[in-house]
């Protein structure tokens, strides 16, 4: 305790001593002093009822204690309430501190207010009847009380280093408002009721403020089952990987913090914490492999990790009153210097949310534990932040960043990075990765695993295939190369090549040869892996699973109603869109059938076009550093898929016959995805495109600014 | 990013529709408020209209109180503030101790007029709303204000409304209209007559739900019933306690009074934002295990739509059809629990072992997500058969979800009657045959 709050402890002992002291001066009726304790002791013990997580709480004492402030004189007030503070019941959190603290407060906010009525003139005969005279002191003692109650409580925080005193006195006040005044409208109606009709009419009074009680009761409790419903089912959702659970929840805590931090009113806060807790909901529509790769990804595979933001906009495009929560979801991969994805929006353009999420997101990634390295420590990733900002981060963010930290620490809730107890089995994942079932394209050695939120693993790293927009955003910029600050660890072999992108960009009709044999070169390595797995590609996949399924379960209690159920299911035409798409002129922004086998090839050819169906639904490349790609846009927003793979012309790769599958081609690149085991193959096209994304018209907004 | 939403996109709330307010209410009863609204008009204009500065504040207060009404989830609308302050003019008797004079056709032009008035901005950004709450707390006051005034008057002090002698007998005697206010058996009757409006009301509204869709009306008078006790105890207490307490402390008591109720109205109205959210962010997050790819697209929102209609139709009460609107919303995403997914979603064909795993997975994630009353419940019992005797929002979910799995989103006429006799081929084995039964009147339509 530091010595300015013992200064103010005893100030406030001292101040409520002396008002206690005063009594015999106000010649007040024991009998009346007397019953008004024990009226208050009994409320207070018995009636209190807490409503909501913020502390809102209104009660019947409260009223008792309204009634004093309006027929006690001061000193008397101030002892009924020195009474009460005594016989309070105490909580679990209980100190001698707290309690000198609230005995103060309840010694002298009734006091205070049974003075203020006083001196406004609120002591006259009778004065309860006389309307509308009485309201000016009643309401002055009324507000009184709650300015008083804020500012002793508030000086106490700030003293103490719990917080600022205009944010506590804020709080306090807007907190304490409601009940406050409400409790004392309910004082003085029942005052005025006992003395004009009779005492049985007076309790009617209790009944509407009941309800109103009751009603803020529901709300409250519905905002804190809201809070905790979506937390926990973002957390049930994550519970597969043990490495990320609880990371939504993090982040949303670290985004809360800033938010804070910058002072943002409560209502973005509270927006903000729910798009950082679902900020990394399209993940789920990531295939599982993807995201605990082992190895690098191929340009598809990347493509469509790079998806997850659209991902959970389409989940969460119904939501309304969630528009920068929106925004928050799928810009929190953007850089500031436009290197980021889905759109490659830079500076300015990246809303505030997507900014905040990121930085958030990318600190609780430092400071977790991941499969492929332990947690860091916060000095770590602040170093990291610093370095990142201004290229990957808003330096305002980073620095507000910073500070929220700090005051977390001295508030006494520093961020503690998450440490899993077991360490990360290197062993047995180097194995798998060594000897997984599936192919490994081009992997990266050394990085088994990696994450895409991880700033210490560089999109570099992550990825062997070189986004096509990055080497665009580089070529400009001399000296500085496309390692940004970090140094390429591999050997030659693993050299990225700026512009490795298979196939030509449009424009450039000359192909790199080196680049189109290694892009022939992934599925002939398939092709000869596996051609079991390739043969049951070639079958309805949903009669393979139901088949199997069937089998598998046969003899077990049912009496054959799944088969005969199974014989009854419609065949499935293909993805088909919900019966609400139709009038849902709301944009949809994920494409999620990414490639798609071109019908109009002859099944016989055995070559496969991967073609761009996402045309008028991708999102739209607009970065601004894009000055070297003279091709228009074409207005449909399909250009950023369509980068390295042109839509009519190239990239044309042997594939195995008959596919039919509409899954992308990276998902039935893993034969074991396709297999009956069914485990990881998830089929991504279950939302059809439609015309116009959001993220395409936002595209295009920037590029006509 | 702003996003101009139309109305329709909320499918899921049976009463909202790009359909006008005109369109969704009930005629008969729209137009018997509008004909007794120009009727009292008419008869107030005949006698004039007495001290308007209280009829003024009152029809403010009542016009507030019906422009900030509250329509709740389900479809209920919630306007204590506007009812309670309408009820209070048509049973005070004194103000500020002097006489209330008004007729009881005065006191319905009042309440007519802010009713209108608070109507205007709702009707004017064309909200999709309807008038039927409106034309019914309207007739409560009418039926209130009708009976007081000629009970007060004639059996009380002993005069017609109509009669000249009344008003010279107050002017003569201040006390005369008041005098038996403190009598306990008035104030009895008076509380009595408020709270008998109320629950007319409530029985009205339950008929109009049974009306519109098939709704039991047992069931919807319980849902009435127990939203009236609430709400509607705290306004017959407001116009009760405005009656009594205007007597000394005037015109002033009534925006004191309205105090509670406006809270109330004000908490009220940020429930029903947060339980709109809440709502719609469970909608969304029911898309999960589609992106996932693990079900079909739709597939929860359409059984969701199903459960409602079936569960209406067979008298749950409203808790039990929010629950079985999260458990319809959320009973695939055990899928994303459990190791093997079933690729596409469809569980209808699966083994029933298979089906209570998938079941009991997602009961688990839903028990940890807390908050969501019985679903839990309701989804680890879906996949039971008929015989093991689940609760009954288990069944329905139970038939809604094979039915969908049958049909697939846009189903033919064919496909639906296919799936449907698929269904009732399970009838009283695997499905309950009331379930059934609805089920096929709703594909009937």
């Amino acid at each position: 305790m530091t010595f300015f709050v013992r200064c103010y402890l005893s100030a406030l002992v001292l101040v409520a001593a002396a008002t206690i002291a005063a009594l015999p001066l106000s010649r007040t009726e024991p009998i009346l002093l007397l019953s008004m304790c024990a009226l208050m002791v009994v409320t207070e013990r018995l009636s209190r009822v807490k409503i909501g997580v913020a502390g809102w709480s209104m009660s019947v004492s409260l009223v008792v204690t309204v009634i004093t402030v309006l027929i006690l004189a001061p000193p008397a007030a101030a002892l009924v309430g020195f009474v009460t503070s005594l016989a309070a019941p105490r909580s679990a959190e209980w100190s001698w501190t707290k309690q000198i603290v609230i005995t103060g407060m309840l010694t002298l906010v009734p006091a205070s207010g049974a003075a203020v009525c006083h001196l406004t003139g609120g002591r006259a005969d009778g004065h309860f009847l006389s309307f509308p005279e009485f309201l000016w002191p009643f309401a002055a003692a009324v507000t009184t009380c709650l300015v008083a109650n804020g500012l002793m409580f508030a000086a106490y925080m700030a003293l103490s280093d719990k917080g600022r005193f205009g944010d506590v006195l804020r709080g306090t006040l807007q907190r304490g408002a409601m009940p406050y005044y409400s409790s004392a409208v309910l004082a003085l109606i029942f005052l005025a009721l006992w003395n004009d009709i009779g005492w049985y009419t007076a309790p009617l009074v209790v009944v509407p403020m009941y309800i109103a009680h009751w009603s803020l009761a529901q709300y409250a409790g519905e905002e804190a089952a809201h809070d905790g419903t979506v937390a926990a089912l973002v957390q049930a959702v994550e519970i597969k990987d043990s490495y990320t659970r609880g990371h939504s929840e993090r982040v949303a805590r670290g985004a809360e913090m800033l938010a804070r931090q910058l002072r943002m009113p409560h209502e973005r806060v509270q927006m903000l914490r729910f798009a950082g807790l679902l900020h990394d909901i399209g993940k789920l529509g990531v295939p599982t492999r993807l995201l605990t790769s082992t190895g690098g990804l191929t340009e598809e595979e990347y493509k469509l990790l790079c998806m997850h933001p659209n991902h959970g906009v389409a989940v969460l495009r119904d939501i309304r009153f969630l528009t920068e929560v929106y925004d928050g979801v799928l810009y929190h991969h953007e850089r500031l210097d436009g290197r980021g994805y889905p759109t490659g929006k830079s500076g300015d353009q990246i809303p505030e949310f997507a900014r905040i999420i990121g930085v958030a997101d990318a600190f609780d990634a430092m400071t977790s534990t991941r499969s492929y390295r332990a947690a860091r420590s916060v000095e770590d990733a602040v170093a990291e932040l610093r370095r990142g900002a201004g290229t990957q981060f808003d330096p305002a963010l980073v620095q507000a960043f910073e500070a929220a930290l700090e005051l977390a620490e001295r508030a006494g809730r520093p961020w503690v990075p998450t440490e899993l107890p077991t360490p990360p089995q290197t062993g047995q994942a180097a194995v798998v990765a060594d000897t997984g079932p599936w192919p490994l394209p081009k992997r990266v050695p050394g990085f088994s695993f990696a994450d895409h939120d991880d700033p210490f693993v560089p999109a570099e790293w992550f990825s062997d295939w070189y986004p096509s927009w990055l080497a665009d955003a580089w070529e400009g910029q001399e000296g500085e190369g496309p390692r940004g600050p970090y140094d390429w660890p591999f050997d030659g072999a693993h050299e990225p090549r700026p512009g490795g992108i298979p196939g030509p960009r449009s424009g450039e009709a000359p192909q790199d040869a080196a680049e189109l044999e290694s892009a022939e070169r992934e599925p002939a390595e398939l092709e000869s892996v596996d051609p079991e797995s390739a043969e049951l590609e070639s079958v309805d996949l949903e009669s393979v699973d139901l088949e199997s399924a069937a089998s598998a379960y046969g003899a077990d209690l049912d009496d054959g109603w799944s088969a005969r159920m199974h014989s009854a299911v419609v065949p499935e035409p293909g993805p088909e869109p919900g019966p609400e798409a139709d009038d849902d002129v709301f944009p949809r922004p994920a494409p999620l059938d990414v490639f798609s086998l071109d019908s109009e090839e002859p099944p016989g050819a055995g070559r496969l076009r991967l073609r761009d169906v996402s045309r008028g639904a991708a999102v739209e490349w607009a970065g601004p550093e894009r000055g070297g790609d003279s091709r228009p846009s074409d207005g449909t927003g399909s250009d950023w898929f369509s980068r390295g793979v042109t839509g009519e012309t190239a990239w044309t790769v042997p594939w195995p016959e008959g596919s039919s599958s509409d899954a992308a081609a990276a998902g039935s690149a893993d034969p074991r995805g396709a297999g009956g085991q069914g485990t990881s193959g998830r089929d991504d096209a279950t939302d059809p495109a439609e015309p116009g994304s959001p993220a395409g018209s936002e595209g295009s907004e920037g590029s006509a600014a | 990013m702003t996003h101009a939403k139309p109305a329709g996109h909320r499918a899921f709330d049976p009463d909202a529709g790009t359909q006008s307010a005109w369109a969704q209410s009930n005629p008969v009863l729209v137009v018997l408020a509008c004909f007794i609204a120009f009727a009292a008009v008419g008869g107030g204009a005949v006698h004039g209209f007495v001290q308007p500065g209280y009829a003024l504040t009152f029809g403010g207060i009542i016009a507030a109180g019906e422009a900030f009404r509250v329509r709740l989830p389900g479809g209920r609308e919630a306007a204590p503030l506007g009812s309670a302050t309408a009820l209070a003019y048509a049973v005070v008797t004194e103000i500020g101790r002097e006489p209330a004079m008004h007729t009881a056709a005065q006191a319905i032009t009042v309440a007519a007029f802010g009713f209108l008035v608070g109507s205007v901005p709702h009707l004017a950004v064309r909200r999709p709303t309807t008038l039927d709450h409106t034309a019914r707390r309207f007739l409560m006051v009418v039926v209130t204000a009708e009976v007081f005034r000629m009970f007060y008057l004639r059996w009380v002090l002993g005069k017609a409304p109509d009669d000249p002698g009344l008003a010279e007998a107050a002017v003569k005697d201040p006390q005369f209209l008041t005098k038996h206010l403190h009598s306990v058996t008035v104030g009895l009757v008076t509380a009595g007559l408020l709270t008998l409006a109320i629950v007319a009301d409530a029985l009205l509204g339950a008929l109009l739900q049974a009306g519109h869709d098939r709704r039991p009306v047992p069931a919807a008078l319980r849902d009435e019933l127990r939203f009236t006790t609430r709400v509607g105890l705290a306004v017959v207490a407001t116009a009760l306690l405005v009656c009594l307490a205007a007597r000394t402390m005037s015109i002033w008591v009534l925006p004191i009074l309205c105090l509670p109720l406006t809270f109330t109205q004000l908490s009220l109205r940020r429930f029903a934002l947060i339980k709109e959210v809440h709502l719609e962010t469970i909608r969304a997050l029911s898309r999960i295990t589609e992106v996932a790819g693990l079900t079909q697209p739709g597939h929860a929102r359409r059984v969701a739509r199903t459960c409602q209609r079936i569960g209406r139709e067979l008298g749950l009460s409203e808790a039990q059809l929010l629950d079985l609107e999260y458990a319809s919303l959320m009973h695939d995403i055990g899928q994303l629990s459990v190791a093997e997914p079933v690729h596409g979603g469809r569980t209808a064909p699966l083994p029933l072992q298979r089906q209570r795993e998938l079941a009991r997975a997602g009961a688990e994630v839903i028990r940890r997500a807390g908050a969501l009353g019985n679903a839990a419940e309701i989804v680890e019992h879906h996949p039971d058969p008929f015989g093991a005797a689940g609760p009954l929002p288990s069944r329905i979910l139970r038939v809604a979800n094979d039915y969908d799995d049958l049909t697939g989103a846009t189903p033919e006429a064919a496909e639906r009657t296919e799936a449907l006799r698929h269904i009732r081929l399970g009838l009283a084995v695997h499905y309950d045959p009331a379930v059934v039964e609805s089920l096929s009147r709703m594909v009937g339509e």
